[in-house]
């Protein structure tokens, strides 16, 4: 049974509105600190850096809408080869990218916290980082890729979650090509203790 | 003597149990029961956590001894022993008395929870090693 998910915390890793925040700030530093004309130049200065630093980013904003992936609402077992396909759909069409290769990374995350007198700390750690090539294709429904990959059976864990413990996998994509939005997005899959090459009844749980 | 513990396996998969025997001679005194549990706790950087993860409450016969069979059981989806580089997840089967005895410590014996259908793979915590062989 497939089913659609979201990009984790229904924000995108990296792009999207937190490229905005720099630029907001440059602006607002430039009207604080200039007055007149001074500021307007300074102003228009911020604004056609950030366009040439920013313009992939800002225009996946402008042209694409937020993505989701197709995966095994059961789950994945350790070791098994797994197929996930990713979907987004253009606000206007910019031409063709059929063909056009994404990335994809498969990581696995170990995430803790603990109290250090009044203070709560935090860490993470990667212990499975693994890149995946997938190809767009242009469809009715948008751009699909699909990305292929195996859950290690050597490093990372299957997923679980404590208060202070917990491990986490995502697949984290990204794409690079001239009319492919510039921005990443991680979307968490779950990982069951069960190896592959086991029938068990844990997926269904 | 303190109780004493026999495992028959000491790996066991996830929705499987762990079985054995529990035995206590004769020694009179106020015990009323042997408690054996399957405990879970986390250890590394972050916060301690422990789970009873299954619980047995044995009455022992009137003169204090106990020799009885037992099974403990792990949910389908639960954490599986793991040795990761914050975390480490370790299992252990404790036995005790409900009354608490000096020179009569718990007992306590360390084993593993794998992965559905890893019984025959591991002999540690998961991952495995990189030169482990794999069934096809």
């Amino acid at each position: 049974v497939l089913k659609r998910i979201d990009a984790e915390n229904g924000a995108s890793a990296h792009g999207g509105l937190s490229t905005l925040v720099p630029v907001v700030l440059a602006v607002g530093a430039a009207v604080v600190l200039f007055s007149g004309k001074v500021a307007i130049v300074a102003v228009v200065t911020v604004l056609a850096v950030s366009w040439v630093y920013h313009r992939k980013a800002v225009g996946a904003m402008v042209n694409w809408q937020r993505p989701d992936l197709e995966v095994d609402a059961a789950g994945y077992r350790v070791g098994e080869r797994v197929t996930v396909t990713y979907r987004r759909q253009q606000r206007r069409v910019t031409g063709d990218i059929s063909g056009c290769p994404m990335q994809a990374r498969l990581v696995c995350q170990e995430k803790v916290r603990w109290r250090q007198g009044a203070d709560t700390k935090a860490d993470t750690r990667e212990v499975v980082s693994q890149t995946v090539t997938g190809f767009a294709n242009t469809g009715p429904d948008g751009v699909h890729a699909e990305f292929q990959f195996q859950i290690p059976v050597h490093a990372g864990a299957p997923t679980f979650t404590l208060n202070s413990n917990s491990v986490a996998w995502f697949l984290e994509v990204s794409a690079d090509g001239p009319e492919l939005p510039d921005d990443r997005h991680a979307f968490e899959l779950r990982v069951v203790p069960a190896l592959a090459w086991v029938r068990s009844p844990l997926r269904d749980l | 003597m303190t109780v004493e513990l026999r495992v028959n396996s000491p790996i066991a998969e996830v929705g499987d149990a762990f079985s054995g025997w529990v035995h206590r001679d004769a020694l009179g005194g106020q015990v009323s029961s042997i408690q054996l549990s399957l405990q879970c706790r986390t250890e590394g950087r972050g916060d301690t956590e422990t789970a009873t993860v299954d619980y047995l409450q044995l009455p022992v016969e009137s003169d204090g001894s106990l020799s009885s069979p037992f099974t403990l059981r792990v949910p389908p989806l639960s954490p599986i022993s793991y040795d990761g580089s914050l975390i480490r997840v370790i299992y252990e089967i404790e036995a005790e008395t409900d009354v608490l005895i000096a020179g009569h410590p718990k007992v306590e014996k360390r084993v593993l929870v794998v992965l559905a259908g890893g019984q025959e793979l591991y002999d540690r915590p998961h991952p495995l090693p990189s030169d482990r062989a794999l069934p096809e």
